[in-house]
């Protein structure tokens, strides 16, 4: 209770132009919105430039938030949209540069069987952008419909259709990398 | 199928975002916050005290937008000649223009008696002549943002007066408090997508001169659209709230039309590929030879997806566009296209890609846009002949959350909404389902009914098939090409 009252007071604080308020807000929701992102992107440093866009992004465009009480929902969306320019832009770039070091070591290691965290890893690669938005709202933040469409600004039907077409494609998905 | 529990999926999930940000990407983060430029304050003489001195130096940003260019005396940008420049004049020895942008320039106490006496129909454009008074920067409390139009503290605003008023006091060798104008006066707001104050001279505690008034004279409006999203007991203040659209003239110079470029997200001044003539070239196929460009900015998209959250574009934002807009105030009359079904008024906007010089998305002389909350389903006939459909303010092709759906079109020259979808969920009961379409979408019977895209071709039948939809606001589902 008392943190929810402080965040609101450091929401309303930023909102009024205070710089240090805003920064406790970076240093509150920094982990949540980086592992939100991680889970979208699939990549450790695309998750790291989309946390910090975000932010960023969320300073310059505070103006705009109508209801400081829905700041959370608010960040999200701007974190989503982070994620798909990032993705945007990254999609530009056909090859994907990756350290000699990490090849080597990709080599070395021994066949095993794939973990579960592995085999998630590799379905969701084959999802979209919003079918893996949702799925980490819901399996990774463990957030209900109605939370869900408010972060990604859609009805709740959509949120639920949505969900239920993404929960499905990733199955497909599980299957089809359990079995390689 | 997978098999695989809720229980193990939540599991794998946390397993494999079981991490925390670097200690790196904190630290930048905050370091780039930092370096941004004035990001926050709400009012001219906040930014004032952030960047300091007096003198033509650039100020900053405002919600999200930077000076960096203002096209100034003699660029005409008139839709019938296009673009073209015009005789350049020293600064400051302008006379005060009897008319601006074809408008007749008023007094403060003219433009206020016209709006209380209903005379200016809708968020039509006008031309008022006063002084502007400069403030100077007291901090605002803490408040919660209210509604866009609400004139609070915080505001971003000037004040224009009917009579020169020097607001701020002095003595011994400061700023000892401030006042409201005590005569006749308008409180301008300044508008989301632009800094109209950064085009306003510096003031300096330390030069008590520089809170002198100066003759201005600025282009705006009344009846803001957003004034629908006030609450009832502010809604009449809403409605007769000011809004500025350009600074046309001050102090012997004329400013108009404005042209500002944003900021990026670290930062850095965005940088369009086009300029402001190929910002005209990109509109002159939709404009009406009266219509005349009062402001354009170039924003960045997460900009635009918040500083016009009233107007119907955020919709548009998100793959598949550029990061770069240019959201551009124009007076005159309705566009030439796309046609919409428009309701009055003498002003509007448009928002142009810059990568591709393609207007994506079109509001004002009174449109109301299907998604918004005020919009009433009602049978109206466009100058063509065919039939309006609720749109968006968005043309197709923009963003679309794909939803799968065994649809129908079915339409009614006499339902308010002229068309719509019957889903095939249970051919016993099949069920209606309301769609808004994009920006320039009509329809016609002839005699069944056709489905016209802003291109006036057919794209839809009577008793075509459907089965994709994008989702909507408030459950309305937004369809556009392709259909299946």
């Amino acid at each position: 209770m008392t943190e929810a009252v402080d965040e609101r007071s450091l929401v309303v604080l930023a909102c009024a132009g205070d710089v240090a308020a805003f920064e406790s807000l970076v240093r509150r929701r920094m982990n949540a919105i980086y592992r939100l992102d991680l889970a979208i992107l699939g990549d450790e440093a695309d998750a790291a430039d989309a946390a910090q866009e975000t932010f960023i992004s969320a300073w310059r465009a505070l103006a705009g938030l109508r209801d400081v009480d829905s700041f959370e929902a608010w960040l999200h969306r701007v974190s989503i949209n982070a994620c798909r320019m990032l993705q945007r832009a990254r999609g530009r770039r056909l090859v994907r540069e990756m350290p000699m070091a990490e090849l080597t070591a990709a080599a070395e290691v021994p066949a095993r069987e794939p973990a579960d965290v592995d085999i998630l890893r590799a379905a969701l690669k084959k999802l979209s952008l919003d079918h893996r938005t949702v799925l980490a709202l819901h399996h990774l933040e463990g957030r209900p419909v109605k939370e869900i469409a408010e972060a990604l600004g859609i009805p709740e039907g959509t949120a639920k259709s949505r969900l239920f077409k993404a929960r499905a494609a990733l199955d497909r998905a599980i299957g089809e990398e359990a079995q390689r | 199928m997978s098999g695989w529990t809720e229980d193990r999926l939540a599991a794998a999930y946390r397993a494999m975002a079981d991490k925390t940000a670097a200690h790196e990407t904190m630290t930048s983060t905050l370091a780039a916050l930092r370096a941004i430029p004035a990001q926050r304050p709400r009012t001219r003489d906040a930014l004032v005290a952030a960047f300091g001195r007096h003198g033509s130096r650039l100020v900053g940003a405002g919600a999200a937008i930077a000076i960096v260019a203002v096209i100034a005396a003699g660029l005409v940008l008139r839709s019938t000649t296009g673009p073209t420049s015009g005789p350049t004049t020293e600064p400051g020895n302008q006379a005060e223009p009897a008319t601006v942008d074809g408008l007749p320039v008023q007094t403060v106490s003219q433009a206020l008696a016209a709006e209380k006496s209903g005379a200016i129909v809708g968020d039509s454009l006008v031309a008022i002549k006063g002084w502007y008074d400069p403030t100077f920067p007291f901090g605002c409390p803490a408040e919660t943002p209210g509604p866009a139009l609400v004139d609070t503290c915080a505001s971003r605003k000037l004040f224009v007066s009917e009579n020169p008023e020097r607001l701020v006091e002095f003595q011994g060798n400061g700023v000892s408090g401030q006042q409201t104008p005590s005569g006749t006066y308008i409180a301008a707001l300044e508008p989301d997508g632009s800094y109209v104050g950064s085009l306003l001279p510096v003031s300096d505690q330390s030069s008590p001169g520089s809170y002198d008034p100066s003759p201005v004279v600025i282009v705006g409006h009344f009846h803001d659209l957003r004034a629908a999203n006030c609450g009832a007991d502010q809604k009449a203040a809403c409605d007769s709230a000011f809004v500025i659209d350009q600074l046309a003239w001050l102090d012997g110079k004329t400013l108009g039309p404005n042209v500002w470029i944003g900021y990026d997200s670290s930062g850095q001044i965005l940088k369009p590929r086009l300029d402001e003539q190929g910002v005209m070239a990109a509109l002159q196929a939709s404009l009406d030879p009266g219509d005349v460009v009062v402001s354009m900015s170039a924003v960045g998209l997460v900009d635009l997806y918040s500083s016009q959250p009233g107007r119907g574009v955020s919709g548009g934002v998100g793959e598949g566009h550029p990061n770069i807009q240019w959201f551009v105030r124009i007076a005159g009359p309705q566009l030439r296209w796309p046609e919409m079904a428009f309701q009055g008024g003498l002003s509007g906007w448009v928002v142009a890609e810059d990568d591709t010089g393609q207007l994506g998305a079109v509001g004002g002389w009174g449109f109301v846009s299907a998604e918004d909350p005020t919009y009433v389903p009602a049978v109206r006939t466009l100058p063509s002949g065919a039939l309006a459909l609720p749109t968006t303010n968005q043309l197709a092709g923009g963003a679309c959350a794909g939803v799968g759906v065994d649809a129908v079109l079915h339409g009614s020259a006499a339902d308010p909404r002229i068309a719509w979808l019957t889903e095939n969920l249970d051919p016993a009961a099949p069920a209606r389902l309301d769609v808004v379409w994009p920006a320039g979408y009509r329809a016609r019977f002839a005699p069944g009914l056709e489905i016209l895209d802003e291109n006036a071709k057919v794209v839809l039948q009577e008793g075509d098939r459907v089965t994709g939809l994008c989702s909507g606001v408030e459950g309305v589902p937004y369809l556009q090409p392709p259909f299946s």
